[in-house]
């Protein structure tokens, strides 16, 4: 079996992902003055009716994923035993901090409301905690 | 003889567990008379005739669709 | 590095994923785009942001139903479990008596949970139920139906009657596996009924009796239908619990968008318990194993 060529796989995938978010971008839709409806339905009269914010989550979330398939593909990992002494993978560690993510949150909703760009912050100074201590 | 005391909580347990559904089976043997008017341990006068009625009223048989 | 690959046998795993996409990971990413949009049907939706989510978290409503079910699943963790653990000892170890308790015993798990409404309904009425009927001969003031601690009462022996032969299953095929031998060496010892309970049969059914309470908390906490039969969440409000406020919220009122930011809470708690319940299993059998 030849090398795997992992720039061309890189690419590609970063190529696609790139493709999907610019995609997302041109479907906001945009009003008479040129200013754009970042909650406007991405294809009018379609089923659900899905946002821009919406599909953005999906997106994230799904890079996310084949971030850590590439990664668990190209560098396997033995499991460690953190803080929280217990046995973690980089999937476990990404579970954690996402789920965490969620009650920060709302947390931050329940305390101080909207906006939630400080939650943000804070959900983002957590992963990496998670990541490199749990 | 002597009875064993594991013998007298698995007795209560299953008493516990089977009188809720000898109630349901005794109400299914029972006319609606014999329900609303008078409270009976046991079915006074015996009767099929719900079993009859489910199989085969059309808006009960309606909802197991065998029919 | 030279070993031959060979990935195409991932391409038999696609109608699994397929299939998993339609019936989990589609339906999820329509509720995520419920909660954030507000709906009257007809497909017409207009976008809300974070209003359902902000909302929720500040409703008085989720606050008291989540309350409630946190009491109920306590109440059914802190009941049924001892009680699991009682039966199980008790029950016979071999012979016709240990098969004939073993059917009997299996016969809640069986009956559907309408059912276990439909029978704990009828058994608790004071007009027609043997229960509702034998307490009011005997003097005590008891109707589900007008008083909440009546309902509660009656909706935790349904459960208790429902599920305690799980957990009681669950033990004895734990103390099953104890070989006779330990017990002849607790004799030989003079250890008392206690210190073989203690020392030989918890150790021994800490595995199964992880996953029973795991098994009673899920279940207890997602409970729907045989409370929803039984008292319809009433009366008043007292027994409405989580899943059944969000029924009323999202089929009742048709409040879709706070239904759906309601669920995505419920589903991130849900994930939080079972992972954690998980991690502590995975980490307990790695324990034993070392």
């Amino acid at each position: 079996m030849t090398t795997t060529r992992w720039t061309t796989i890189y690419l590609t995938l970063a190529l696609i992902m790139g493709a999907i978010l610019a995609l997302l971008f041109w479907a906001v839709p945009v009003d008479g003055d040129g200013v754009r409806d970042w909650t406007g339905s991405l294809i009018p009269g379609f089923w659900m009716a899905w946002t821009f914010p919406v599909a953005l989550f999906f997106w994230i979330i799904a890079s996310l994923l084949i971030i850590m398939t590439l990664l668990a593909i190209r560098y396997p990992e033995t499991p460690r035993v953190g803080i929280l002494r217990i046995e973690t993978t980089r999937g476990d560690r990404l579970f954690i901090s996402l789920l965490g993510s969620a009650f920060i949150n709302l947390g931050w909703l329940f305390f101080f409301g909207a906006p939630l760009w400080g939650a943000l912050i804070l959900c983002l100074v957590y992963a990496f905690a998670v990541f490199r201590w749990v | 003889m002597r009875i064993r005391p594991s013998a007298i909580v698995m007795t209560i347990y299953l008493l516990f567990l089977l009188i809720p559904i000898y109630w349901l089976i005794n109400m299914s043997l029972k006319t609606n008379t014999e329900i609303t008017s008078t409270f009976s341990l046991y079915p006074q006068s015996l009767t099929l005739q719900n079993y009859v009625t489910i199989l085969t009223d059309p808006s009960c048989t309606w909802a197991m669709s065998i029919r | 590095m030279d070993k031959t690959q060979n990935n195409k046998a991932w391409f038999l795993v696609l109608p699994v994923l397929l299939l998993v996409a339609f019936s989990a990971v589609l339906p999820l990413m329509t509720v995520v785009n419920y909660a954030f949009n507000d709906t009257f049907g007809n497909n017409e939706f207009f976008w809300a942001g974070l209003e359902w989510f902000e909302d929720m978290v500040t409703s008085d409503r989720l606050h008291d139903a989540l309350g409630r079910q946190i009491l109920f699943s306590a109440i059914i963790l802190a009941i049924q479990v001892p009680l699991g653990i009682f039966i199980a000892l008790n029950m016979p170890k071999k012979g016709f008596w240990a098969s004939l308790v073993l059917i009997l015993m299996a016969l809640p798990l069986l009956i559907p949970f309408n059912v276990v409404g439909t029978i704990w309904q009828i058994f608790g009425r004071v007009d027609i139920g043997l229960l509702g009927h034998s307490l009011a001969a005997m003097g005590i003031d008891y109707n589900y139906t007008n008083d909440p601690l009546d309902a509660w009462i009656t909706v935790v022996v349904m459960d208790v009657w429902h599920w305690t032969s799980l957990v009681a299953l669950l033990c004895y095929a734990g103390l099953q596996s104890i070989p006779q031998a330990y017990y002849q060496a607790a004799k030989i010892d003079q250890a008392t009924r206690w210190s073989v309970f203690r020392y030989i049969e918890l150790p021994k059914m800490k595995g199964v009796l992880l996953i029973a309470v795991l098994l009673r908390f899920m279940d207890s906490f997602m409970i729907y239908t045989e409370p929803f039969v039984v008292t319809g969440g009433g009366p008043g409000n007292s027994t409405t619990f989580l899943s059944i406020d969000l029924a009323k919220m999202a089929t009742g009122q048709f409040d879709l968008g706070p239904a759906a930011a309601f669920s995505l809470m419920y589903f991130c708690v849900i994930l939080l318990i079972s992972w954690v319940f998980y991690t502590v299993m995975t980490n307990l059998d790695r324990e034993e194993n070392r």
